[in-house]
């Protein structure tokens, strides 16, 4: 090896500076970004495009029109549309708020040491790892207003049966619990990653000092894991924004189209009426709105990092 | 009166006895160091004390009040751990108030600035109030953690270390503010520590501690005069005891593979350790009768002394010499062990025995 040292050198030195570094580091990068570009920016360019097209793939052969912003100016100015997002908004806030007052409240318990805690927790991750639609499919036989095992324990209680899929503001709930079964588990093991990066010594020298469990639960455990629990609070966000597919199995969007969501329209519009054009531009509005949300959560995460 | 005071405390994790049977108790305003190697049970008795810890046996007596099933918060003690427990969400003022904000020690909040302001005065922090825990350099952070501690003024301040993950110079500055903050206040002090010299710059008194035993607790003095365990000579001193492993022969005592006798009782029998304080080894560089021959190992020059370590077939010491004393690397050596200066204690156990003249007690 030592006299393979001084050899090599010689080669390095031997080899024309013909091509310069930002070259040389340009041809390393090009792969990558030919695959970036491919895969990320070909489809959302396309997207653009067919957004500003009357264009439908059931009739390619009659061709695209360009007809500038229309799409996105007829799609606007339809109150209907405007009401999916409030409903879609309403479904957010409701499951996003369950999962986390539910999802971060059990994994606090699961802080504490008890038999057959792993056993536990395992078996609460499962929802999350079901596919949507059978977990839809689930919470409908659930929630049948006749047969239903929900309805059975209403009446058990003494109440009247419920028509929790057939009446908006209850199918809204329904949806919110299945989304919500579903979903906790994820907030459950963020919480859970969290409360466990916090150094016990932490907690001990809080205890001394005269901190009861719910003041260190406010002043130390929330605070410190605020970082992961924000990123949690992303993924969920943007993830309910996007819910169709219990939308779907559960209530078809109905009654009538009550119980649409902005995406479970989006999949209307392009697989249903076949309105390519108009359900690109219904996609670049849904991606703004992700995209405005998510930049809120990176400003939040990077102050706190910076607090940190 | 007595703040504070364990007994018979025992404690095991799984088969290691972490602590076994420790008697402990200190007067108001006392600062007992805890001195012991790594793995002693420092840690574990100030956890028991402050409740982090439950005792297998035993009991802690706060106040002549027992809390040995009390809860930490309604202790009324204060730790500063070896890591630096601040929360790093809050600002310094906020942390050093953290504990007269909490539910048990509330105070109204003009008298939180207040408490915090001279807390952090003490401790010459006062500049540091607006920053952030991670802006903070490693000594800023344990002048930081022992303001929290002290802004309380709890009845025990239980110090875990506080000072070992720290430069040599900080140490020496913060054992003076330590020292300083509790002749202010009068505040009743555990110093827990495996380093000799910054226990002995802060505490009164000194609890002796291996293998989850207490060995001996008293002052410095009286440890000096009369180690109770060949453990403590292990621990005390800087550098420690010097000990020699030796043999109770018809004669006397024989030190091991060295040509030096000690009196000792008239019949033979086992072995023991013999052990002397360094100051009390006699040196010369020329050879004399009764001295026994050795050689320079090592040496350390100390600025105004130098230590050095001499070393005879398996037999060592170390002992601290003059500047201008004669002795290289290397240099042959001529030491005596005078025998109204030496310590007997078992070999085995390393209790203290008697075999004929040793040091006497002042």
């Amino acid at each position: 090896m030592r006299q393979a040292i001084p050899a090599s050198r010689a080669t390095a030195h031997a080899v024309p500076k013909a091509i310069s570094d930002r070259t040389i580091c340009g041809l390393f990068m090009a792969p990558a970004l030919a695959i970036l570009i491919l895969m990320v920016a070909y489809p959302f360019i396309s997207l653009l495009y067919y957004s500003t097209l009357n264009f439908s793939i059931l009739n390619p052969a009659k061709g695209s029109e360009f007809i500038g912003l229309e799409n996105y100016t007829r799609l606007l100015s339809r109150e209907s549309v405007w009401e999916r997002f409030v409903f879609t908004g309403q479904f957010v806030l409701a499951t996003v708020v369950v999962q986390f007052c539910v999802g971060v409240a059990v994994a606090y318990a699961f802080q504490r040491n008890f038999r057959g805690r792993d056993l536990l927790f395992t078996i609460a991750m499962l929802p999350m790892m079901l596919c949507p639609i059978v977990v839809g499919f689930l919470w409908r036989y659930m929630f049948n207003s006749e047969w239903g095992v929900v309805n059975y324990l209403v009446t058990l209680l003494g109440f009247v049966k419920i028509d929790w899929l057939g009446v908006p503001g209850n199918a809204l709930w329904a949806v919110v619990i299945a989304d919500a079964w579903m979903w906790t588990p994820f907030v459950i093991l963020l919480a859970t990653a969290a409360f466990r990066g916090i150094p016990t010594d932490i907690n001990e020298a809080a205890e001394i000092d005269g901190a009861s469990p719910f003041f260190r639960f406010t002043r130390v455990t929330l605070p410190m894991s605020m970082p992961i629990l924000l990123i949690a609070f992303l993924l969920r966000l943007i993830d309910a924004f996007k819910q169709s597919d219990l939308f779907f199995a559960m209530t078809g969007g109905g009654p009538g189209s009550d119980t649409e969501t902005v995406a479970f329209r989006l999949g209307k519009i392009a697989f249903s009426h076949f309105y390519t054009g108009q359900a690109s531009a219904f996609a670049v509005i849904m991606l703004v709105i992700i995209i405005g949300l998510s930049l809120i959560f990176v400003r939040l995460l990077t102050q706190q990092g910076r607090q940190d | 009166m007595t703040v504070l005071r364990l007994s018979g405390l025992s404690k095991s994790f799984g088969a290691k006895q972490a602590l076994l049977d420790v008697d402990l108790s200190m007067e108001e305003g006392e600062v007992l160091a805890l001195l012991g190697p790594t793995g002693a049970g420092k840690t574990t008795t100030l956890r028991c004390i402050a409740g982090l810890e439950k005792p297998d046996r035993g009991s802690v007596h706060l106040d002549n009040r027992d809390v040995t099933a009390t809860s930490p918060r309604e202790r009324d003690v204060a730790v500063v751990f070896e890591g630096f427990n601040l929360l790093p969400t809050l600002s310094v003022f906020d942390n050093i108030a953290f504990p007269l904000r909490s539910p048990v020690y509330r105070r109204p909040e003009d008298e939180v600035r207040r408490e915090v302001a001279q807390a952090a005065a003490t401790l010459r922090i006062g500049h540091l109030l607006d920053r952030r825990i991670e802006q903070l350099s490693g000594g800023e952070k344990q002048r930081v953690a022992i303001a929290r501690a002290l802004v309380r003024r709890p009845r025990v301040y239980l110090l875990d270390e506080p000072l070992s993950a720290l430069d040599l110079k900080l140490r020496e500055s913060l054992q003076g503010e330590i020292k300083a903050m509790y002749q202010a206040t009068g505040a009743t002090v555990i110093y827990a520590s495996h380093d000799y010299p910054s226990a002995a710059a802060i505490a009164t008194r000194m609890a002796l501690i291996e293998k989850g035993r207490i060995l001996q607790c008293a002052t410095i003095g009286e440890i000096i005069a009369d180690p109770r365990h060949a453990a403590v000579g292990r621990l005390v001193g800087s550098p420690s005891m010097a000990q020699f492993p030796a043999h109770v022969t018809g004669q006397g005592i024989e030190i091991d593979g060295l040509p030096m006798r000690l009196p000792g009782p008239g019949e033979a029998g086992g072995s023991l350790l013999v052990g002397i304080w360094p100051e009390d080894i006699e040196l010369t560089t020329r050879p004399t009768d009764g001295y026994a021959e050795g050689r320079v190992w090592a040496t350390d020059f100390r600025g105004r002394d130098k230590a050095i370590e001499v070393r005879v077939g398996s037999q060592r010491f170390r002992k601290v010499v003059e500047l201008d004393l004669q002795a290289q690397q290397g240099d042959p050596i001529w030491f005596r062990l005078p025998p109204g200066r030496v310590f007997h204690f078992d070999a085995a156990t390393g209790e203290r025995i008697d075999h004929g003249p040793t040091r006497r007690a002042a």
